[in-house]
């Protein structure tokens, strides 16, 4: 059965996270008042402290996962760690948690145990930083993400499959990247093909609709959209149930990790979805 | 009069170090099985996902022999135990995801059993999937909890009490009686499973020719690499508690 393998040190999987950092990154989400670029490095870096989390044990961490961040935008495709990561692509999660760029201190609201909430301080590690500027160079981006997955499947030939999360507003400038999507969603472990998520992010400044995990293109507005749609992969039947048992969404059965204008809540359950794992730890 | 021996043993899960195994267990002293009326025995399995689980299972086990897990006083207990637990971990100079963590709070599945020599019974006290499983006359006389844990999350008794809205419905007690040439068998879920789906074939009768070999420590760590290799049991720390139960006064322990 595909997506079983076991997820444990000498079996580790891996997450790669692809972020458009292009100009058009820097418009504001208006509910949140932050630019799709801050926000999506918030969620980036929420992400990575989770997975940390995940894989911390009391005598340290156990690298389940190797974790990467590519960014593309107007200095092409590269790395996207900041600090003691950069240049690097794909990560063990201990090193991760031991090269935070740096540690900010940051409020969150938690029950006071007398049914309302109190401000506490918490630590947030910084990793990846907001960048929005120039073009969006897809293509090389999911070029590189090909050789990334390569090295890591060869390296990995059994492992749990790389989930691979794609994050855009806009569409490519260096020519269509159905070619390089179709290549990595063919590569595979001896547990299954690779998994695809492509994300698509708006501002819903304009009156667009927002499609999320649709099963078929049907109602997608235009060749870019289904560009994305066909591109990504379906949901295979352990993230359905995530997105049922811990989100409430009832998805078709062919439902694609494919969203188009989200808002950020629909961009923060997806990559949810994408970096649940579907059994225990080991 | 009922006299008692016991063997027990624990294991890391494949691929894991020793000091990696998070389950823990309670058994007697040599003394207290000899000179003791009332004998307690305890077993629980800390949860991969948690961190500290294995303190925290330990702390379960050993405060199942001086506190009182009866519904009336389990709330009570568990948060004396919980305070125990955050204390152990915030006394420590953590990395700041290891502090995050711990302050998730640790998980762990409990089964503890209070047998009385003189009325011949005994009480036990579950939450999650360690099972209790009675032999007598060499067949499944009774097993507990309800096997139905199995097909679901099996319940965990959190040291974040924060988890723990209706803390007394985590626990599900029984009340049994013992006869001379009955065996009581405690185990950790992955060995429970195997113990439940193989009992026409009377698999208890494997355990007990494998804790009385020699060299029964090796033994049964070969047997139980064969069996995770076949796939019957799932890879994961395996504990077990065998008791048999004699009416002589040839009472001993390893």
């Amino acid at each position: 059965m595909p997506y079983s393998a076991e997820i444990s040190r000498n079996n580790p999987s891996c997450f790669l996270f692809v972020i458009d950092q292009s100009g058009s990154m820097d418009e504001k989400y208006p509910t949140i008042n932050k630019s799709k670029a801050e926000a999506l490095a918030d969620v980036i870096n929420r992400v990575l402290q989770q997975l940390v989390i995940k894989c911390s044990k009391s005598e340290g961490i156990r690298d389940y996962y190797h974790v990467g961040v590519i960014g593309y935008g107007a200095q092409g495709v590269k790395p996207a760690f900041s600090g003691a990561l950069s240049e690097k692509e794909l990560v063990p999660i201990s090193e991760i948690a031991n090269n935070p760029a740096r540690i900010e201190q940051r409020t969150k609201r938690v029950p006071d145990g007398a049914g309302g909430l109190v401000e506490m301080s918490v630590k947030f590690p910084i990793w990846f930083e907001p960048v929005s500027y120039g073009g969006t160079p897809m293509k090389a981006a999911f070029r590189l993400a090909n050789s990334i997955i390569d090295s890591w499947l060869h390296a990995h030939p059994h492992c749990f499959p790389p989930i691979v999360i794609h994050i855009t507003d806009g569409e490519s400038t260096d020519g269509d990247p159905t070619e390089e999507m179709q290549k990595l969603t063919s590569k595979a472990s001896s547990d299954g093909n690779v998994l695809l998520f492509n994300l698509h992010t708006s501002t819903r400044s304009s009156n667009l609709t927002q499609i999320s995990f649709p099963s078929s293109e049907a109602n997608l507005p235009d060749n870019f959209a289904k560009m994305l749609y066909n591109g990504a992969s379906f949901l295979p039947p352990f993230m359905q149930k995530v997105a049922s048992q811990e989100f409430d969404l009832n998805l078709g059965e062919n439902a694609k990790a494919f969203v188009l204008n989200g808002d950020i809540d629909i961009i923060i359950t997806a990559i949810e979805i994408g970096t649940r794992p579907s059994i225990e730890l080991r | 009069m009922l006299c008692y021996k016991h063997k027990y043993i624990s294991i890391a899960k494949q691929g894991n170090k020793d000091e990696e195994n998070e389950d823990n267990i309670l058994v007697p002293t040599p003394a207290e099985l000899n000179n003791e009326e009332v004998l307690k025995y305890a077993i629980a399995d800390g949860a991969t996902e948690s961190s500290f689980s294995k303190e925290w299972s330990d702390l379960l086990v050993c405060c199942y022999k001086e506190k009182s897990f009866e519904r009336a006083h389990v709330r009570d207990t568990i948060k004396h135990i919980s305070e125990m637990w955050y204390a152990k971990v915030r006394s420590k100079e953590l990395p700041w995801y290891a502090a995050q963590k711990a302050e998730l709070g640790a998980f762990a599945t409990f089964l503890g059993i209070t047998i009385c020599m003189p009325t011949q019974t005994y009480q036990a006290v579950a939450a999650g999937d360690c099972m209790l499983f009675h032999i007598r006359e060499n067949n499944l006389f009774f097993s507990f909890p309800n096997v139905e844990e199995f097909n679901n999350q099996p319940s965990l008794i959190s040291s974040n009490l924060q988890y723990h809205r209706n803390l007394e419905e985590t626990f599900v007690y029984f009340q049994g009686s013992i006869l001379p040439g009955d065996t009581l068998i405690l185990a950790t879920d992955a060995l429970s499973h195997w113990l439940y789906q193989k009992q026409s074939q009377k698999p208890w009768l494997a355990l007990y020719l494998l804790l009385n070999s020699p060299n029964y420590e090796q033994d049964f760590k070969d047997w139980l690499k064969d069996k995770i290799a076949s796939k019957e049991i799932k890879n994961d720390d395996v504990s077990l508690i065998f008791i048999e139960i004699f009416e002589d006064n040839a009472t001993s322990t390893t």
